[in-house]
């Protein structure tokens, strides 16, 4: 399979590399959003090698380095548009967990479309999204899970969120999360990526 | 850290036969491999044997296998001029090895530096011979970095190797060597360079003591050294040195080296 040039600069950690080719490609015109997901594509098997102990954990720190700098360069091409928000928003990554490169990129990808973002930040307590939710009244919210231990503070999360009521969608995203997490925590969304996320926002806010 | 390939030196009785033989392929094989280790530079001597035409037939020969600038080695301002007028492409990347401050090699050699504008290396070394102290060797390269700098040379070209003297000698030659290289770097823009078996002379494990020298010299500001890329174990202590000087973000280069097996403990 042949692998894009950009994503395997990424997973090679060619910092140097990845930067002029996201400069180069913004310059190309092509879009800042098929410019990420080559991003992703590279942190993917970055994730995979370090998974497989090939990888080193300063390599997982670098990638996620490259990858913020990356992202820097691509805000504000992703920023723009209309200044009237689409919606409101609410994202955390879940009780127990500190990763935030994903949830970020979210933020990033929902800000830059026009969303009104509520950031609660990392190792987000069930109350505090309950609370997020009541005084905000954004019908959407979504929490980021990297580690599969961390799944039923997820599900607890859900589950207060329901007992309480609230009429809100809940959209959960990681790189391992599927059709079976999302049933079992009792979510009504989820995502692969940060672009599925961004789908999911504009599927609700139509 | 700089590493500056030293296998392809004529004082080497088998590596003399290959040059003097015209042995093209086993220097080229030679000059790769050292690139492949991760020299940065290679140093070319054929002071023993035909000097000048070994000296441009083996600049050539290395040149069409690999791209790493040149370290043009010989105290004969001669073979430098030959070694630089063979050398295709940016002449300004090559590293002569040496000037000092002997006033014949001094008188011939710095018009051949300034004309190319390339690195050279300069040795703390007068006509007086090798200074005793740290002081005069801080003097000579005083009088080096002005010479250059009134000629507006870029001083971050010059490499400083303040001649470090046996252990066997002196028990204090190392610590003495180490705080001249804190001294000059702290008192000048240069680099500072040595080679590393002087060290060690006539003493038994060499290539240990050249090893922890090798480390105590790069945490003393140690920009360069002229070893044998070759060696797994020293290219490991340059590779670890690296990683605990900070000179390796988020140590790419030592878990690279680490997976293709070139690491050894």
């Amino acid at each position: 399979m042949a692998v894009d040039a950009l994503s395997k600069a990424m997973t090679e950690l060619e910092e140097d590399e990845v930067s002029a080719l996201v400069k180069s490609r913004l310059d190309g015109g092509i879009a800042p959003l098929e410019i990420v997901n080559a991003l992703q594509a590279g942190m993917v098997e970055v994730g995979k090698r370090f998974e497989s102990g090939e990888f080193f954990l300063s390599e997982l720190v670098m990638a996620g380095e490259i990858m913020k700098d990356a992202m820097t360069i691509l805000e504000p091409q992703l920023s723009g548009g209309s200044s009237d928000s689409k919606g409101t928003v609410i994202i955390g990554t879940v009780k127990g967990d500190i990763h935030d490169l994903g949830k970020d990129i979210v933020v990033m990808l929902l800000k830059g479309s026009g969303y009104n973002v509520i950031d609660l930040g990392v190792d987000v307590p069930k109350e505090k999204f309950v609370e997020a939710i009541k005084e905000s009244q954004a019908p959407l919210v979504g929490m980021s899970v990297l580690l599969t231990s961390c799944q039923e503070a997820m599900k607890d999360a859900i589950t207060a969120i329901r007992a309480e009521g609230l009429d809100i969608k809940v959209l959960i995203g990681g790189n391992y999360v599927d059709k079976t997490v999302m049933e079992h925590v009792g979510a009504d969304y989820y995502g692969k990526d940060a672009s599925d996320g961004l789908k999911v926002a504009e599927q609700i806010f139509s | 850290m700089i590493v500056i390939g030293e296998k392809l030196n004529s004082a080497v009785p088998n590596i003399r036969e290959l040059i003097n033989a015209k042995n093209t392929a086993a220097v080229q094989d030679l000059a790769l491999k050292q690139a492949e280790a991760g020299a940065d530079y290679l140093d070319l001597n054929t002071a023993q044997g035909d000097e000048l035409p070994n000296m441009e037939w083996i600049v050539n020969v290395v040149q069409e296998v690999t791209d790493l600038p040149l370290c043009i080695d010989s105290t004969s301002a001669r073979a430098v001029k030959t070694g630089l007028d063979a050398v295709k492409g940016d002449k300004g990347r090559v590293l002569v090895n040496s000037i000092s401050l002997e006033k014949s090699r001094l008188d011939e050699m710095l018009p051949l530096v300034l004309e190319c504008r390339c690195r050279v290396i300069g040795l703390t070394v007068d006509d007086n011979g090798i200074p005793k102290t740290i002081e005069d060797r801080i003097r000579l390269t005083d009088r080096l970095v002005d010479i250059l700098a009134k000629k507006n040379y870029d001083l971050s070209n010059l490499y400083i190797d303040p001649l470090v003297l046996p252990l066997a000698v002196h028990h204090a030659n190392a610590g003495m060597f180490f705080e001249c290289i804190r001294e000059i770097k702290c008192r000048f823009n240069v680099k500072t360079i040595s080679g590393l078996s002087n060290i060690s002379f006539n003493m038994p494990m060499r290539k240990v003591i050249n090893r922890y020298f090798l480390s105590i010299g790069m945490a003393s500001g140690m920009d360069a050294a002229i070893l044998d890329p070759l060696d797994n174990k020293i290219m490991t202590a340059v590779r670890v040195t690296d990683l605990l000087l900070g000179n390796d973000r988020f140590g790419k280069n030592y878990l690279k080296l680490y997976r293709s097996g070139v690491l050894t403990d």
